[in-house]
């Protein structure tokens, strides 16, 4: 069976952010990338830890093209959560960790010029919103950025990518 | 279990009261999964983990999840109390 056009964007978005290391010239080495099951038994929310959760496909109707069989535009929104949970003895402001992340993950992500296309699976990309978070009772720092993916597939066969 | 202060990978064994709460979403996150472990130990840097060593930043716990089951690191999040001689914390 072929892989699903969502599923070949993610494992390139999850390949691109294990690329933020101190060897490809970042300024830290990230701990890990996840998709976190609904029991969280294979991750834990490290420093440096990034998640990379996707939301609904959308239909983008607009992006239809004519052809039989028809191609059929959706866009795919994924939200990517860098943790930065520095030691309580740190000197360093959370935020500047977090901005430091922002910058990584954005860099990371769009690695050329042709960044958008996901391993020739998509036609565009664009970047969300990106909000900073801090927990009240102390836990976590970071952030999340929402990334949205555009794609096109075969009306009859979604795992017929048509860019 | 194990607790390995700044995640090295050095640790001492431990005697600790457990409670496993399940999993709770991060609320930030609005999404995102993760364990919710409740830890009593005693408030020493020998038998347990001393109040002023624990570092909610960096230490972890190697325990299991389920009572029986292999065991994995996890990171401590938060401090819950430090009170009565013992040092109350969440893993996650």
């Amino acid at each position: 069976m072929s892989t699903a056009a969502e599923e070949i964007i993610a494992l390139e978005l999850i390949s691109r952010l294990e690329n933020i290391t101190v060897l490809n010239g970042y300024a830290f080495n990230v701990e890990s990338v996840s998709r976190v099951n609904r029991d969280s038994t294979e991750w834990t929310p490290r420093d440096r830890a990034i998640v990379v959760s996707q939301d609904a496909t959308q239909r983008n109707e607009e992006a239809d093209r004519p052809g039989n069989p028809a191609a059929i535009g959706y866009t795919v929104a994924f939200r990517i959560f860098g943790f930065r949970r520095q030691s309580d003895r740190a000197a360093t402001a959370d935020a500047a960790k977090v901005n430091e992340m922002h910058a990584a993950i954005k860099k990371a992500v769009a690695n050329d010029t042709d960044w958008h296309q996901f391993n020739r699976t998509s036609y565009d990309a664009n970047w969300g919103p990106t909000t900073p978070f801090n927990s009240p009772d102390g836990r976590h720092a970071g952030l999340s950025v929402e990334l949205t993916v555009h794609f096109r597939v075969d009306e009859d066969d979604p795992f017929t990518v048509r860019v | 279990m194990v607790y390995y202060p700044d995640g090295g990978d050095t640790g001492r064994s431990i005697t600790a009261i457990v409670n496993r709460n399940g999993v709770e979403v991060i609320g930030e996150t609005g999404e995102v999964h993760a364990r919710l472990i409740e830890v009593r130990v005693r408030n020493d840097d020998t038998l347990g983990i001393s109040s002023t060593e624990i570092d909610t930043g960096a230490d972890e716990i190697r325990l299991p999840l389920r009572v029986g089951e292999s065991s994995q690191r996890r990171q401590i999040t938060e401090v819950l109390s430090t009170e009565n001689g013992l040092v109350r914390f969440l893993i996650q």
